[in-house]
């Protein structure tokens, strides 16, 4: 047979191969060669992976006394098939009422501080469905904005003095580090809804803006979001896919934005779509699973729906084009809960 | 009642006799076993080495018809533990082509173990210059083309 290289294997095996590798090295394997990047932004790639099962989605709906998690999973030998199955997280630390949720690979992160100071952080496994305590940061802090960049997490609150601090955890190492400080302080750094775009941290605010956190220099600049209506309806509604922020407004619909132009667009190819409420995205097996409430048909008056539909979205000079798939309704919870994290979770 | 056995031959003519159940596994031999009975089979993209380490892979995952239905020899447990084994023994290059027997024979459970393998080896590199050069894969990249990437958000610091 011929030397073993890569480049001598059929493109099948090569996908085979990349769809086993761990979602979290897909940017590293981007950087071997153009056929490696190519093939990994392939639908096909997706598919393969769809087959292994192996992303999955963690939504967390909550009511003022409870939290419920649920999990959207590809059925077994159906990769049309999804499952949503309410599953027992039971989170360790009950004196925290609201910490910061973020995924990186197969784990969640939960950040506490919300109330009160803290350095505590509990760290959820995907597969086994059990905490740890993960290692505790340098300082203790209130009020934060948490957001993963690459394979570290990144934590801005407050520290002492009233000083806005960042310290940042390193998924690989498991230690945490200072980061630089952030140019500008002040009350931004509170946001409950937080994305990360080219390699910096972005606080969404009440007031439709953003401020953007450099994790390498601590610079930071604004970012405006679209006019017309306040985000916080649904603190779900903005996520980054493949480096593209994307944030659902009920009056414009799925819109994206343009950092080149720094401009915002509303996605192409959706505007049939009914108007929702409360909703929540996240990537799942390459497409946008876009979640959304429906409590407009009550059912026994206490309950209501929750949907999902995927979208696909495609880039080509300056738009992004959506083709979304039938709605499908995923089951039902009480009245009293919302929709509060939804987390890519892949092996 | 003796077991049916079948002749496999490797790229250097050497001869490997094997139950047929066995190589079944290969969905390739099972085709040719039906169309060819009593007939040796040439392999003669396989070396004697790759051709045996495929032969004791399927042996080991060999299922026993009892007639009471399916039982295989050993539990799926064991067997996963097994397979890791199997794969960790075998270097970077025998790999590839154990990989490639795999595919060209059609053994769609021992493909799933030497890709799984290649893609946790990938997955251990710092970065992708050490992917490069464990894989003789060639850089088509400009530096500037490598920094936009770099930019992403994903791209581990």
């Amino acid at each position: 047979m011929s030397p073993s290289s890569f480049s001598s294997l059929p493109i099948d095996i090569v996908l085979e191969i990349l769809a086993r590798a761990p979602k979290l090295s897909y940017a590293t394997l981007s950087c071997v060669s153009k056929n490696f990047r190519r093939l990994l932004r392939s639908p096909e790639i997706h598919k393969i992976r769809s087959l292994l099962r192996r992303d999955s989605l963690f939504i967390c709906l909550v009511s003022e006394t409870d939290a419920q998690w649920f999990t959207l999973r590809r059925a077994e030998n159906n990769p049309t098939e999804n499952h949503f199955v309410s599953i027992d997280v039971a989170f360790p630390c009950q004196t925290e009422q609201e910490p910061s949720v973020v995924a990186i690979g197969p784990e969640i992160f939960f950040i506490c501080g919300s109330f009160y100071p803290s350095s505590t952080m509990w760290v959820l496994d995907s597969r086994t469905g059990t905490f740890r305590q993960g290692p505790s940061s340098r300082a203790a802090r209130l009020y934060r904005s948490v957001g993963a960049v690459g394979s570290k997490l990144y934590v801005i609150g407050s520290y002492r003095d009233d000083e806005v601090h960042v310290e940042s955890f390193d998924v690989k190492t498991q230690t945490w580090e200072l980061a630089p400080v952030p140019e500008e302080q002040g009350w931004w750094w509170s946001s409950t809804v937080t994305v990360s775009l080219n390699r910096k941290v972005c606080a969404l605010s009440f007031s439709n803006n953003a401020k953007c956190y450099d994790t390498r220099d601590g610079s930071c600049e604004r970012l405006g979001l679209p006019k017309g209506e306040r985000l916080w309806r649904s603190r779900t509604g903005a996520y980054v896919m493949n480096n593209v922020l994307y944030v659902y407004y009920a009056r414009f619909g799925l819109m994206w934005y343009d950092s080149e132009m720094r401009l915002w667009r509303v996605v192409n190819g959706l505007s049939h779509l009914n108007k929702v409420r409360s909703v929540a995205m996240a990537e799942y097996y390459g497409k946008l699973a876009f979640l959304w409430e429906d409590d407009e048909v009550r059912i026994s008056g206490e309950m209501k729906e929750v949907w999902c539909r995927m979208i696909a979205l495609e880039r080509s000079e300056g738009e992004v084009h959506g083709i979304a798939e039938a709605a499908q309704l995923l089951g039902s919870v009480p009245h009293a809960y919302r929709l509060q994290h939804c987390l890519s979770v892949s092996d | 009642m003796s077991k049916k056995m079948i002749v496999l031959k490797s790229s250097e003519g050497v001869s490997f006799v094997v139950e047929e159940a066995v190589a079944r596994q290969s969905k390739i031999i099972s085709f040719l076993v039906e169309e060819f009975p009593d007939r040796e089979l040439p392999l003669t993209n396989m070396t004697s080495e790759i051709l045996r380490k495929t032969i004791e892979y399927c042996k080991k995952h060999v299922v026993e018809d009892d007639g009471g239905g399916d039982s295989s020899s050993s539990s799926s447990g064991d067997l996963k533990e097994w397979d890791v084994k199997f794969v960790a023994e075998i270097d970077q290059p025998r790999l590839m082509d154990l990989l490639m027997a795999a595919n060209y024979l059609d053994i769609p459970s021992l493909l799933d173990v030497t890709c799984q393998k290649v893609a946790d080896t990938i997955a251990a590199c710092n970065d992708e210059k050490e992917i490069r050069a464990t894989f003789n894969i060639e850089n088509d990249f400009t530096e500037e083309e490598v920094e936009a990437i770099r930019m992403e958000n994903q791209y581990p610091i």
